[in-house]
């Protein structure tokens, strides 16, 4: 039976010029488990909103969910008794706080209008299968995240929706409870058409089947004018004045004291969130590779990495270096987005290189999502995201969750910039990550990037690069660019990537 | 759902007993005030009787004017503020299927009872204050059925509309944008 049904859909929202959704054709049958892919902007939460009937607003093309449109349902009545149907799952969750489990639970059936004798048994039921029973009269925002994420599935099985929509399920959660919660999600998809939306390709990989959404047409011009005009306007007078302090500063501190084969981090115990500064400086080892030649922004390799640590022990417990030796390059325009699973040190990276840097922001940083963040990273900005608190919790750096998980796989990110007319570099990092990794990840950056930058052919490994893939700069569409960031898993131990249903490059 | 008064409960209650007090005890103290000239004026050295008397008329009705204007205004920025902080709720029930005339219902409930215990304790607070002010001070206070109840079907009709017109507009707005804070 088909739950979803979508031909030729576009939407906007009110006001705006342009589209910020656009889907050719997609059909979702149910019972199963399917996941909503796609790179940022590409309208993944409004098409889930338009699905569960929650964007009321007018779109074109067909959209049939459990074989209705719900533009056709013209009384409020009706309409409603369509929604009753759909259980979504925001990404917040959707408790009201100051409610207890029961009262939400009760409160969601009376909305629903099931009958009222019906409800505690329905609710223990729901409650017994999540196994929160015992917190039923606990207030939602004394529960953590996990079990409000529980709660709102309680919320499904109690109300027995035929289609179950969550947007990022598995955002903000630990290894261990992303398992447990896509258990409880497999488990609703037994009986029912289950649709979530995630930028986790590994949750990704484990639905039943993953759809890709591509960015609208109608959205990259936009983007561009936001960059060209708008930004440019308010950033232009501040950049040059950057330029002109940050230039002057750095010949009077280059001809002073500095060597420029020298790499200036933190040392080992210092304050990590102490301003550059204040840092003592401490020579790293490490192989440098030569600048690029067609990559002419003002910050070179010298000026940033390898890098061992940042304020935390340079060896692990278990004799393991903290972090591994990564080459990147960053300048104006680019971003760097160090992406790893927790503990992965991603944000010790980006803050041992923030002497350079213009903004490091340790904490928990949302990737880059939304036009004024892609603006800032025109503007040679550095953003991290990972949990740094964890990793300094555990005294190193090393990923140590992620192969408990998924034992015979290894973690990697990779990030990069196209831009027209230059070669761009993808850098990959990770424990284990070798030369023959960028030809590994051939296919998947191809088939990640395919809708979006149409990288085609597929770049050509460079091995001797070591850490970073080349995309000579014909492969970039002309006018055209972007950035390509993702985690994945690569295993080492078959040389395979692990994303082998992907289609092939 | 059964809950202990929430805290926009317990303020909209309290702002509408304050607001129908005053105006019982201002209207009723003005009343008094204009029935106390009109009986010390020694009408047979008045040139005109009735202009005096639509004078005191005039400053009686634009001192409950006055009060009434008070109370609505105090009790629409209440509700106003009471349903932006439930948008989200509203926002959540919506999506769970909830009608909207349900909706409706139940907040015109909340606030009907609401709007009746703080009207009832407005009502008793100004009638004490104002029997305690003509007791013990040179005040008059007059008490007529005007004084008494002009204030309080206002405030609760205000307050009926100043809740349920935003809870309507929002039931009839998308959730997902309500969410967002749209």
């Amino acid at each position: 039976m088909t739950a979803i049904h979508i031909f030729g859909l576009r939407y906007r929202y009110p006001g705006a010029d342009h589209d910020v959704l656009q889907v050719a054709s997609l059909d979702i049958d149910s019972p199963g488990l399917t996941a909503v892919t796609g790179p940022s902007g590409s309208g993944k939460s409004t098409l889930v909103e338009l699905i569960a009937g929650t964007l009321r607003e007018p779109y074109s093309g067909e959209l049939d969910v459990l074989g209705v449109d719900i533009q056709t349902l013209r009384r409020d009545a009706d309409r409603q008794r369509h929604l009753r149907r759909i259980g979504l799952i925001p990404q917040d969750f959707g408790l009201l706080p100051t409610a207890t489990v029961r009262e939400i639970l009760t409160q969601d059936l009376a909305d629903a209008d099931i009958e009222r004798a019906e409800r505690p048994s329905r609710i223990a039921t729901a409650l017994t299968q999540v196994g929160l029973s015992e917190f039923i009269d606990r207030k939602s925002a004394m529960l953590s995240g996990g079990q409000r994420q529980r709660v709102a599935i309680a919320r499904m099985l109690a109300r027995d929706v035929e289609l179950v929509i969550a947007d990022e399920p598995t955002a903000n959660l630990d290894p261990a409870l992303v398992a447990e919660v896509l258990t409880l999600l497999r488990d609703l998809a037994k009986t029912r058409a289950v649709v979530i939306v995630t930028h986790d390709t590994r949750v990704a990989e484990l639905c039943d089947h993953s759809v890709q959404l591509p960015v609208p047409t109608s959205l990259r011009p936009l983007l561009r004018t936001h960059f060209s005009l708008r930004g440019w306007r308010v950033a232009a007078p501040i950049i040059v004045l950057a330029f002109l302090v940050t230039g002057v500063t750095a010949m009077a501190l280059a001809s002073s004291s500095k060597s420029p084969s020298q790499v200036t981090t933190t040392p080992s115990g210092g304050d990590p969130n102490a301003p550059p500064s204040t840092r003592g400086p401490v020579t790293s080892a490490g192989t440098v590779a030569a600048a690029p030649t067609l990559w002419p922004f003002p910050v070179q390799p010298e000026d940033c990495g390898p890098v061992d640590s940042n304020g935390l022990p340079a060896v692990c417990p278990d004799g393991r270096p903290n972090l591994q030796t990564i080459e990147y390059f960053s300048g104006s325009p680019s971003a760097l987005l160090h992406l790893g699973p927790s503990a992965s040190a991603t944000q010790v990276l980006a803050a041992a290189c923030s002497d350079y840097a213009r903004n490091v922001t340790l904490g928990t940083v949302p990737l880059v999502t939304t036009e004024a963040q892609l603006a800032w990273a025109e503007n040679g900005w550095s953003f991290s995201n990972g949990d740094v608190q964890n990793a300094l919790a555990n005294g190193c750096a090393t990923p140590t969750a992620i192969p408990t998980a998924m034992p015979t796989a290894q973690p990697f990110a990779y990030c990069g910039l196209y831009v027209p007319g230059k070669n761009a570099q993808i850098t990959v990092e990770g424990p284990g990550v070798s030369g023959s990794t960028c030809s590994a990840l051939i296919p998947y950056l191809h088939h990640n990037v395919g809708d979006w930058y149409l990288v085609s052919p597929p770049p050509t490994a460079n091995p001797a690069s070591g850490l970073r893939c080349d995309v000579p700069a014909t492969l970039v569409p002309p006018g055209d660019w972007g950035y390509v960031t993702d985690t994945g898993t690569f295993s080492t131990a078959t040389g395979d990537n692990a994303c082998s249903d992907l289609p092939a490059a | 759902m059964k809950r202990r008064p929430s805290a926009w409960a317990v303020a909209t209650c309290i702002s509408i007993a304050c607001g129908v007090a005053f105006s019982v005890l201002l209207m009723s103290v003005s009343q008094g005030v204009a029935d106390q000239l009109q009986g010390d004026v020694n009408v047979a050295r008045l040139p005109n009787v009735s202009r005096i008397d639509n004078v005191l008329t005039l400053l009686t009705v634009v001192v409950t004017s006055a009060m009434l204007l008070q109370t609505a205004i105090a009790t629409f920025v209440m509700g106003l503020t009471t349903m932006r902080g439930r948008r989200a709720e509203i926002a959540l029930r919506r999506q769970s299927g909830v009608f909207r005339s349900r909706l409706l219902k139940e907040f015109a409930r909340q606030l009907l009872t609401v709007c009746i215990i703080g009207g009832i304790a407005g009502e008793v607070v100004g009638i004490t204050v104002g029997q305690g002010i003509a007791s013990w001070t040179i005040l008059p206070v007059t008490f007529t059925p005007v004084t008494v109840f002009a204030a309080f079907p206002v405030t609760v009709l205000l307050a009926v509309l100043a809740t349920l017109w935003p809870a309507w507009r929002s039931a009839n707005a998308s959730p997902a944008l309500l969410r967002r804070g749209g």
